[in-house]
């Protein structure tokens, strides 16, 4: 055996011995505690596979000796990308097995999911869940996760990954609450974009650039620049298709959740451009001015403004003043100065007008549920009052069992516009207090949770009959 | 996503490329007839004096900010040049000293694949100007 034979042989075996403890996590049985949903078991079975045949892979190398140095140095490369990509892999299977059913929003979980298996196009899409660290939201695109695994089946000679599978980050401390995981239809939406609706989109998008950048002859440098202004735009325009998306979902919110998730409610009440970054387009989202302004736009056009237009609290005011000021956003200093000189905003803006029209069309309008909002809030508000679960509620029209984009806006104005009542409804309970807003805010989300539960399970027995 | 992770997965477009390159010397199995991936990394190495959008756009994979600046920084016009003409080589049946070649080509292929692992693994100052989406 040469000595170049060995060192493959020994960094194969290092390979191996790393991947070895990977192997028994992912190894996750259905019958076993903890529990989780199918397509956590579904991403875990694929992994569990994808790691047998990596580490059959390795077991086989002995027998494939090749005799050419080039080749030989070649595996030993390829052997540190597959170190490297079951690294990168390496970091979602904890976040994964700690998202047990336990610790994740399993009602609100199942409602979003079959809001949108009614998506045309999407109603194969499932979404295994994982916990971040960080406060946010996050979706692991097709880059990060689909596509490392399915290079290294390509590798191993492995399967694909499910095709219609995708992970979900929510924060690992926001299992019981409903509220600020409205964020998680935007997430979803990466998944629409990339496996459904990106192409054409990019398509549009650089036949508006093409206009604003025609053809010439210029430096390689200049093509760098171009293509990061391209990737910028994309990059914002996904954003906004996301956030589009969310709206056409589950209505307001998601503007609501976005607006408390970044702190919006203070743009306007600055009211000076230099005092907020929310005017600005960064290297990986559009100017949050931008966005809010968009989301009343795409609420406006599909109705649910009229609802809303009247209410008091502070999102609704936001978005006013976001209309008001949305032109006054910039390029952030973080984006070079070359590529900074060259980006028309104005692309960002044609791309969006068309994607307004876009969305509109691609996600079914949710008249129905706008109406239902519109004869059920007052109701289900007058049941939240008095702290019982609107799971069924007696309207003008009889008994209804309100749906899940109902319960979750009327709960969400609800705590923007009517939480005082409640609290005066409690002995020794004060509207003052802000442990007692608090605490009852958090008993609001589990009621409607609750009721989100129950619809599932009294929407399935009428299924049944 | 994770502006790094644009690195790894460059890293793994062209090691795709590369095992197809072992697998024609190693069992005398043709490339495929007609394969984007190939063919976008053709069009990454070709130098035009235009800068268009479909020019990047015919690129792919290749045609985004973090895969033009590696290979910009790896190969001068002359490098380029040379790895297309051994890959259109290997592509060829008529032409000569096929398997030849191939081994440069992965060689340079590896010092590619390399470079991009080295983005991934060390976020510094060149990830910092990538883009996150």
């Amino acid at each position: 055996m040469n000595e170049a034979h060995t060192l493959v042989l020994k960094e194969a075996a290092d390979l191996h011995r790393f991947l070895q403890p990977i192997a028994k996590l992912c190894a996750v049985s259905e019958t076993d505690h903890p529990y989780y949903r199918k397509s956590s078991y579904e991403f875990f079975s694929h992994l569990d596979k994808l790691i047998g045949m990596t580490l059959k892979y390795l077991e086989d190398l002995p027998q494939k000796p090749s005799k050419y140095p080039q080749i030989q140095r070649s595996v030993r490369q390829k052997l540190q990308v597959l170190r490297s990509s079951w690294g990168k892999l390496h970091r979602y299977i904890k976040p994964s097995l700690d998202a047990d059913a336990l610790h994740i929003p399993l009602s609100l979980l199942d409602a979003f999911q079959d809001l949108l298996q009614q998506v045309p196009r999407c109603g194969e899409f499932e979404f295994a869940v994982f916990q971040l660290t960080e406060v946010n939201y996050a979706m692991l695109t097709y880059e990060e996760v689909n596509r490392i695994a399915n290079r290294i089946a390509g590798m191993v000679k492995g399967k694909e990954f499910p095709p219609a599978l995708s992970l979900v980050g929510i924060p690992y401390s926001q299992s019981s609450g409903l509220f600020l995981n409205c964020l998680i239809p935007h997430e979803m939406a990466h998944f629409v974009y990339q496996e459904r609706v990106g192409p054409e989109i990019k398509l549009k998008v650089d036949e508006i650039l093409n206009v604003y950048h025609p053809a010439k002859t210029g430096t390689p440098e200049e093509k760098l620049e171009l293509s990061q202004i391209r990737g910028l735009i994309n990059t914002w325009v996904e954003e906004v298709f996301c956030d589009l998306f969310a709206i056409s979902l589950i209505g307001p919110a998601f503007t609501f959740a976005f607006a408390e998730m970044t702190s919006a409610a203070l743009i306007g009440e600055e009211g000076q451009r230099n005092a907020t970054k929310a005017f600005d387009f960064s290297l990986s989202h559009p100017a949050d001015v931008a966005r809010f302004y968009l989301h009343k736009r795409h609420l406006k056009a599909l109705g649910w403004w009229e609802p809303i237009e009247r209410w008091k609290c502070s999102p609704v005011r936001l978005l006013r003043y976001c209309e008001r000021v949305h032109k006054q956003t910039a390029l952030s200093p973080e984006i070079n100065q070359g590529t900074s000189v060259r980006l028309n905003l104005q692309c960002f803006w044609e791309a969006c007008e068309w994607l307004l029209k876009f969305v509109k069309e691609e996600v079914p309008s949710p008249a129905t549920e706008i109406k239902d909002f519109f004869d059920q809030y007052r109701v289900i508000s007058n049941y939240l009052k008095r702290a019982i679960v609107p799971s069924t509620i007696v309207t003008d029209s009889g008994v209804v069992h309100p749906s899940p984009a109902v319960l979750i806006n009327s709960g969400y104005r609800f705590v923007l516009e009517e939480l005082h009542k409640l609290l005066r409804n409690i002995e020794k309970r004060s509207e003052n207090s802000v442990a007692d807003r608090s605490w009852y805010t958090e008993r609001l989300e589990l009621w409607v949770l609750k009721a989100l539960e129950d619809w599932r399970l009294l929407n399935k027995s009428k299924e049944a009959k | 996503m994770d502006a790094n992770a644009k690195y790894l997965t460059l890293a793994l477009d062209v090691r795709a490329i590369t095992d197809s390159l072992i697998d024609f010397v190693e069992e005398s199995k043709e490339l495929p007839k007609a394969d984007e991936l190939l063919d976008s990394f053709l069009n990454s190495l070709t130098e035009l004096p235009g800068v268009s959008v479909k020019t990047l756009s015919d690129m792919g994979r290749f045609g985004n900010y973090e895969s033009l600046k590696t290979i910009n920084e790896l190969f001068d016009a002359g490098k380029k040049k040379e790895l297309t003409a051994k890959l259109h080589a290997v592509s060829d049946p008529s032409a000569k000293s096929r398997r030849s070649s191939a081994l440069q080509a992965i060689t340079i292929l590896d010092a590619l694949e390399r470079t991009a692992l080295y983005y991934y693994e060390h976020p510094g100052p060149v990830s910092k100007l990538a883009l996150a989406s």
